[in-house]
């Protein structure tokens, strides 16, 4: 079945999808794609409600955390009896939201999955949906039904028009923090977080990560000196040709 | 008896923590410095909640109750004692004689704008020659027809320069002295009332404390909160809850400062090791936690005696005392263990030695707290 989305007349429905990674002694969280979701909500009437795939415990203390920072509900997705890899995840978070009704999945990008950043996108591509992954910035688009999202590369952004129903894999801005506020705490420990149980009987997990690579660090500009005009029209061209952006 | 923090506690307590270690710490030291109030600061903490902690939802508050609050200065205090005092200006001795006594209508005309964060509230009740013998006011509030006229001087008012909303406490009856008091709201504005003298201080530099000066200020009869004659009750009800405040206040500088030694005892070597090696630090530093301890428990206890009605004059006195003289007493070691860096602003025990010292004199001196103490057990 496909996802239907509402395309949003009044209220833009928005699922984050989460998957808690367990380290040594602590649990990764990560909560770029409901602060994503977020900041979206900031700037268009949006309801916003996170899955987290993880253990009981965590998993719920993730939800209450998102709940707190402005979403609006949430579920946690307990696996059992599989191999946990990116696939079976993605699997499991699909056949879950196949049922659902939104117009925006979303998804964090790097603290997760060995920073490959793939349960999202698989889960995003067995719904048939259009994703895109490292997306800095949502805004709605110019006709409804649309998104604008930023998505950042190596060397410059790329502004997509995506239409909805779609799925996002964004970066976090550690730069611009959400907090947590007194409605959202309020609200965390009153609502009902139900836990569902998936039974994988025994699936066994279908990837296998060789290396995975970050962005790099944005080179610094080249800067041109005597250099005769010309010259340094040729040289520009030939950067600019060099990166694809011609 | 539960000496746990249910877990809704523990998330506004660690919200409150994360928002003040990473909005409120960077520019403390130049704050202090330059004697400025970071109001945008407060009101983006008013914005998501945090201002109106203790109050109801009706008010502009959030609807948690005095633990939360107490625990929400305490965190703040940790890194900025002067954000510290002035919310707790707003919140208790403000909010409280607006709260107490006021009618339902005052309360809603009075108190939302405060307890959303929009803005501050103050307290005027000291005057120069009427510190911890409150009942020595002589402003006085004389009724003309519909009106009240204030004249007189009250001093070192917390928020002073930077409210809008002013709990003011003076003499309808000057010849029957503290029974005269009567207690009122003043509007920053107002005809005849003025900011006097902005005081630069030895310590919560960063907060504004200043004179305020009415000379014929016409107030209108319904700005009257509760009954004429009842002014000091009012204050003194107010001072307790605002005891609770200065404490957790208290309680959030010594924690503060104790986490910076602690940190520096384990990084700085001397005669080849850390010097937390040398049992006389480390066995100073045990003695500290507990005093911190002991501090925690008793201002939490107040807190939760207010909360849940019962009497909590005695137990805030109590509070007070021993969650400043724990501040006093942790920053000033603190300052030593950290040696000549102790001194320096840059490791900011100093400020917070400084800012310790007026949480034992201000909403009722430390001797004042024993007073009361004692009052209750020889009565
Ligand atoms: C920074 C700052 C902010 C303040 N904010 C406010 C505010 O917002 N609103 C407000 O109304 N006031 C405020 N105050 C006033 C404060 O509450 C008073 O300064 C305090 O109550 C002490 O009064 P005093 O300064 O007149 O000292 P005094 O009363 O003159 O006391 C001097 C000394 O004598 C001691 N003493 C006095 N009487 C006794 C006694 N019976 N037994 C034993 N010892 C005694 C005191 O403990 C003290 O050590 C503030 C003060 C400061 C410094």
């Amino acid at each position: 079945m496909e996802p239907h989305s509402s395309i949003y007349q009044s209220t833009m429905e928005i699922i984050v999808i989460a998957k808690q990674v367990k380290m040594a002694d602590s649990v990764k969280c990560d909560f770029a794609g409901v602060e994503a979701a977020i900041r979206l909500k900031r700037k268009t009437d949006a309801r916003i409600k996170v899955v987290v795939m993880g253990e009981e415990k965590d998993a719920i203390a993730q939800v209450r955390d998102s709940i707190s920072m402005g979403a609006d509900s949430g579920t946690v997705l307990l696996l059992e009896n599989a191999e946990i890899d990116s696939w079976i995840c993605a699997k499991a978070f699909s056949d879950y939201l196949k049922n659902e009704n939104f117009d925006l999945l979303l998804s964090g990008s790097f603290p997760i999955d060995a920073d490959t950043i793939q349960t999202g996108l698989l889960a995003g591509n067995m719904l048939g949906l259009a994703s895109a992954s490292h997306i800095e910035d949502i805004d709605t688009g110019e006709a409804s039904g649309l998104l604008k999202a930023k998505k950042r590369m190596e060397d410059r952004v790329q502004i997509l028009d995506v239409k909805m129903p779609c799925m996002f894999a964004a970066l976090p801005h550690p730069e611009a923090p959400i907090y947590k506020t007194v409605p959202g705490i309020n609200r965390a420990y009153s609502v009902d977080i139900p836990v569902i149980k998936l039974d994988l009987n025994d699936q066994k997990g279908k990837i296998k990560v060789m290396d995975s690579f970050k962005i790099g660090e944005r080179k610094r500009g080249k800067c041109l000196t005597a250099i005769s005009t010309e010259g340094a029209a040729k040289e520009i061209i030939n950067t600019i040709a060099a990166n694809h952006i011609l | 008896m539960n000496f746990q923090l249910d877990e809704k506690r523990l998330a506004l307590q660690a919200a409150v923590r994360e928002f003040a270690q990473n909005e409120l710490a960077p520019g403390v030291i130049e704050r202090d410095e330059a004697s400025e109030y970071p109001l945008e600061l407060y009101k983006k903490l008013g914005s998501m909640g945090y201002v109106g902690l203790p109050y109801e939802e009706k008010y502009g508050g959030s609807g948690g109750d005095y633990l939360d609050y107490a625990l929400a200065v305490e965190e703040i205090s940790k890194v900025d004692a002067s954000m510290g005092i002035s919310y707790s200006v707003a919140m208790s001795l403000y909010g409280g004689s607006i709260i107490n006594a006021a009618t339902e209508e005052q309360k809603l005309e009075f108190l939302p704008d405060v307890f959303s964060g929009k803005s501050l509230g103050a307290f005027g009740l000291t005057e120069p020659n009427a510190g911890s013998d409150a009942g020595g006011c002589v402003t006085t509030a004389e009724k003309k027809g519909d009106k009240y006229v204030l004249n007189g001087l009250k001093c070192f008012n917390t928020n002073g320069p930077l409210a809008d909303h002013f709990a003011v406490y003076a003499l309808t009856q000057p010849e029957l002295g503290a029974k005269g008091l009567s207690l009122f709201h003043v509007k920053k504005g107002t005809p005849g009332f003025s900011i006097g003298k902005i005081e630069n201080k030895m310590g919560i530099r960063a907060a504004q404390v200043s004179e305020l000066i009415f000379e014929n200020c016409e107030i209108p009869e319904s700005a009257l909160i509760g009954e004429e004659g009842k002014g000091f009750k009012y204050a003194m009800k107010a001072l307790d809850g605002g005891r609770i405040g200065v404490a957790a206040q208290g309680l959030g500088i010594a924690e503060g400062a104790f986490e910076i030694a602690r940190k520096y005892l384990m990084t700085r070597e001397q005669f080849g090791k850390p010097i937390y090696r040398n049992q006389h630090l480390a066995f100073k530093m045990a003695e500290l936690e507990c005093e911190i301890e002991m501090a925690k428990y008793m201002v939490y206890k107040a807190a939760l005696d207010k909360s849940e009605g019962r009497p909590y004059t005695i137990p805030a006195a109590k509070a007070k005392l021993v969650c400043t003289n724990a501040a006093m007493h942790v920053t000033t070691e603190a300052v030593q263990m950290l040696g000549g860096n102790g001194f320096m602003r840059e490791y900011h025990v100093e400020r917070m030695m400084r800012d310790a010292k007026i949480t034992q004199i201000y909403e009722g001196t430390n001797e004042i707290q024993k007073l009361v103490i004692s009052g209750a057990l020889f009565k």
